[in-house]
């Protein structure tokens, strides 16, 4: 076994490093460490629960939602309020606390819903500054400018903990809750977020439902900062508004895009140089907004990756990257002959019509699709065939007609539950989040299926574990089935457009789909990519796929389809095998041009290309 | 009555013309330069620094709009150029040019507040029964105005055409030989050049501390996204809606309840109509 090989196989213990780390500093007061630093780095333990929090909708759900203070701040004023009832069981609070912060979370981020960017930011500042107004309000309750003080001597379960005993347990609670947060984001949950983060009609598409993934994120955001807030209480021993302004957002982003937007680890370390790295330099403090913002500006622009993507990088010196089997992309047949079944089903539509604004993208349209046969769909642009396939897969919702899918109807279904009824489809452009691997990508294929508590991820419970097991196993059997399963460990970034072309295809295989959709699949394909796509196509139609294609490329839709549809102004305007197809008067007329029509089939090869497919 | 409806007109003509200040670059690149009201602050800042130079009020006002002009165009090389004017990294960024300049300002003078004197003197008088301070009526008196020539700019001129179609397809306006990175820069130096010397008659009103900056952010983005991204009109009806919210809920209500009601407003207006009531359809906020 080699160095390297040895580094890998660590690697997968590597989220015990971390928890080593963190009994390590639980551990210090036992090996002399002065107060001062226990309570520098209490206070990077919280922030880092609250950065970590922020990431999940940061860096995972790529929207900058800074509410993540008000709910700290709920979450501290909480604990605080309970004491000043003769409440200093810190379970309690804790509980108390993060029960609040998932409801505040849940509001704070409902705007976050509608929102884009811009406004949700603005919107989620306006909170924070709106804080001590509301503190002012509820001043009976929570002592109003003057704030909550003398906030001392936490109860443990009945045991009165002193400054020490406080500080490891805010170390071990924080290192519990990113661990979860960690096992959480390393999840299909995660995925999925990523998955949104990519866009809302990839997501829609594997089956998930933005709405709810969205609001799932903010409540999970807002318990670690409960959790954060109710030691906060204590640590602090008081609590007021000014705590919660806007030097602490702007510290709070600061230590995101420091430890890196996608991390969960790196938050506390990045907190910790934020806290402690001002203490050894005291003329910093007045420079640290200034250095905050350029910090921003920096990493904005692209300049850095965070502490996380140095850690990765040097994982990646250490262990080497994985390499791309050479020449598998360009070798022109599917190599291996791997036994998949695709359970396709019999797919119909019946008048279906769809106006954009007046103008008519679809008129009428009959369609039919056998399991075990590819069904293209031909025309010019504007025929309407990418309507007619986004509104079969729900994307866009016909104005009249119907679509059914073996038994079920699928035309009054919402797009995601399209795809959980079984209708997979690529894009024209391919839809990859970047930041995961191959085989991540296919086995998120049906992430919006069989919805697991996110309690249950974060703890790695066996039924967990075991849908994981089935996810992975899925999605390389469908990577077989496409020749890519060398590939499955690659980053998907570093795939060129044959092979997204395929990793796509090789996601909707996964679904174990009833129909897929193909959206001009060999579009700026070199002739071997186009020559593997074919193979792959045919060996889908034998394994009993319904597969209905979309495709400029005339020749190449003459060679694998069945049936071709033409399309022309929102209609069809044949239907027929391909040699017919060729033949037809209105379809040269309309789409394959006088030249096709002069050389006639078995013509020079290229002379169906319609000139301005692409 | 008739004087809360003075203090509120004013103020809401300073949050209205905050608002068209995001507006200047939104209209020609779809950014939100979140360090527009900060460059507000900033020049006040610069005001109390050279008024104790002894400098008259034009040499101010010509210095603030050089020295934002300059601040802005820098900005955009600097910070929006590199990122190709991608909007996602462009809130990250100017989110960070906005804390930077907020950072500068207590390193260079401290979080002390200091004042500004109105320019043109500060008696109050009775205007429509009514107590109002001159400078109140300037701030809404060029609000009006700011919005009239601004909205006119952008529909009747060559200018406002070049942004309107950079602003709705910038390859489409790219091809047709419109340089896009040079009107972003153009539009972030004017910007924060009136950014600058809008703090010639907004320093006095807010004073000059540090931490208004993201107050007078936030409550220009209220206005402009009640009156509709885009719309310079529909921006001096939003400030001026807000401005009468506050100082009336501030009146009547608490001072407490003031934000909070602006928020929920906001947040209504954001949710029914995401466009505004004057917005362009295009510039949904989203």
């Amino acid at each position: 076994m080699t160095v390297r090989a040895r580094a890998a196989g660590l690697l997968r213990y590597g989220w015990t490093a971390p928890l080593a780390l963190a009994a390590l500093v639980a551990l210090l007061p036992a090996l002399g460490a002065g107060l001062t630093l226990q309570r520098e780095l209490m206070l990077a333990a919280l922030y880092g629960l609250l950065v970590a929090g922020f990431n999940l909708s940061f860096g995972f759900g790529g929207q900058l939602a800074l509410g993540q203070v008000a709910v700290f701040a709920g979450g501290a004023y909480t604990t605080a309020i309970l004491f000043s009832h003769g409440v200093s069981e810190l379970a309690i609070a804790i509980v108390a606390s993060m029960a609040v912060a998932a409801l505040l979370g849940l509001i704070t981020g409902l705007p976050g819903l509608r929102f884009s960017s811009w406004a949700l930011a603005l919107v989620s500042f306006f909170l924070v500054l709106i804080i001590p107004n509301i503190v002012e309000i509820f001043s009976a309750q929570t002592g109003g400018g003057n704030g909550i003080p003398g906030i001392l001597e936490p109860k443990l379960f009945g045991a009165t903990l002193d400054a020490e005993g406080l500080y490891v347990a805010t170390v071990i609670a924080a290192a519990l809750c990113l661990l979860f947060l960690r096992n959480l984001v390393k999840s299909r949950y995660g995925h999925g977020l990523l998955v949104l983060k990519q866009g809302a009609p990839l997501a829609r598409s594997l089956g998930l439902s933005p709405f709810r993934l969205r609001l799932s994120a903010y409540v999970l955001a807002g318990l670690p900062a409960g959790l954060a807030g109710a030691f906060y209480a204590y640590y602090s021993g008081f609590i007021h508004a000014e705590s919660f302004d806007f030097d602490l957002v702007t510290l709070l982003l600061a230590a995101s895009v420091i430890g890196g937007i996608n991390s969960v680890w790196a938050a506390p370390l990045a907190a910790a140089i934020l806290i402690i790295g001002p203490e050894q330099a005291s003329s910093f403090e007045q420079y640290s907004l200034l250095a905050y913002g350029v910090i921003l500006m920096l990493v904005g622009v692209g300049f850095s990756i965070g502490l996380s993507g140095v850690g990765d990088a040097l994982v990646t010196r250490i262990v080497g990257r994985p390499q791309r089997p050479a020449g598998v992309a360009e070798r022109g047949a599917v190599v291996s002959q791997p036994s998949l079944v695709i359970a396709g089903e019999r797919l119909e539509t019946r008048g279906v019509s769809k106006a954009f604004a007046g103008v008519t993208a679809l008129d009428g349209v009959d369609f039919e699709a056998e399991p075990g046969a590819i069904t293209a769909i031909i025309g010019a642009n504007g025929a309407g065939k990418t309507t007619l396939l986004n509104a079969i897969s729900g994307h866009v919702r016909p104005d009249r007609g119907e679509v059914r899918l073996g038994d079920a109807q699928l035309s009054r279904m919402k797009t995601e539950q399209i795809a959980k009824a079984g209708v997979a489809r690529t894009f024209q452009t391919p839809e990859i989040p970047e930041s995961l691997t191959v085989l991540e990508i296919v086995a998120s294929s049906r992430i919006g299926e069989h919805w697991i508590p996110a309690a249950a991820i974060a703890v790695r419970a066996p039924r967990y574990l075991a849908s994981r097991r089935q996810d992975r196993e899925r999605a390389m059997a469908a990577l077989e089935f496409v020749g890519m399963a060398e590939e499955a460990a690659l980053p998907a970034r570093e795939l060129p457009l044959g092979r997204r072309r395929m990793l796509e295809v090789a996601r909707s295989i996964a679904a174990e789909p009833s129909l897929i959709l193909l959206d001009e699949p060999a579009a700026g394909l070199d002739p071997e990519a186009i020559e593997y796509l074919r193979a792959v196509l045919l060996r889908m139609r034998d394994a009993g796929g319904t597969v209905v294609l979309i495709e400029h490329n005339v020749n190449f839709v003459m060679e694998v389809a069945d049936s071709v549809y033409v399309m022309d102004l929102g209609e069809v305007i044949a239907h027929a095998a391909p040699e017919e197809v060729r033949q037809d008067e209105r379809v040269i007329s309309s789409y394959l041009g006088r030249r096709a029509a002069q050389a006639g089939p078995g013509g020079p090869s290229g002379a169906m290309e319609v000139s301005d497919a692409r | 009555m008739m004087t809360t409806i003075w203090s509120g007109l004013s103020v809401g003509g300073l949050y209205a013309m905050a608002g068209m200040l995001f507006t200047i670059p939104l209209v020609r690149c779809g950014i939100i330069n979140f360090a527009q009201a900060f460059y507000v602050v900033l020049g006040g800042y610069g005001i109390v620094a050279l008024a104790d130079q002894g400098w008259g009020t034009v040499p101010i006002l010509l210095a603030l709009l050089i020295i934002g002009g300059i601040l802005g165009g820098l900005q955009e090389l600097l910070t929006i150029r590199p990122a190709k004017g991608r909007t996602d990294t462009a809130l990250v960024t100017t989110l960070g040019m906005a804390i930077a300049v907020q950072g500068f300002i207590i390193a260079v003078w401290g979080t002390e507040p200091k004042s500004v004197s109105f320019f043109g003197g500060g008696e109050p008088f009775t205007l429509l029964g009514g107590r109002i301070e001159p400078g109140d009526l300037w701030l809404l008196g060029t609000a009006i105005a700011a919005a009239a020539v601004l909205q006119l700019a952008v529909t009747g001129t060559r200018w406002g055409l070049l942004g309107r179609a950079a602003m709705i397809d910038q390859t489409a306006a790219t091809l047709r030989g419109v340089n896009i990175p040079r009107q972003r820069t153009l539009a972030f130096a004017l910007g924060a050049g009136l950014a600058c010397a809008l703090a010639l008659l907004a320093a006095p009103k807010t004073g000059v501390i540090p931490s208004s900056g993201l107050h007078l952010a936030v409550f220009a983005f209220a206005a402009l996204s009640i009156g509709g991204l885009g719309s310079f009109v529909g921006c001096l009806f939003g400030g001026l809606f807000i401005g009468l919210v506050e100082a009336f809920a501030a009146r009547y209500l608490d001072v407490n309840w003031a934000a909070i009601l602006v928020f929920v407003i906001l947040c209504l207006i954001l949710v029914a109509r995401p466009g505004g009531v004057f917005g362009i359809r295009q510039l949904r906020a989203v």
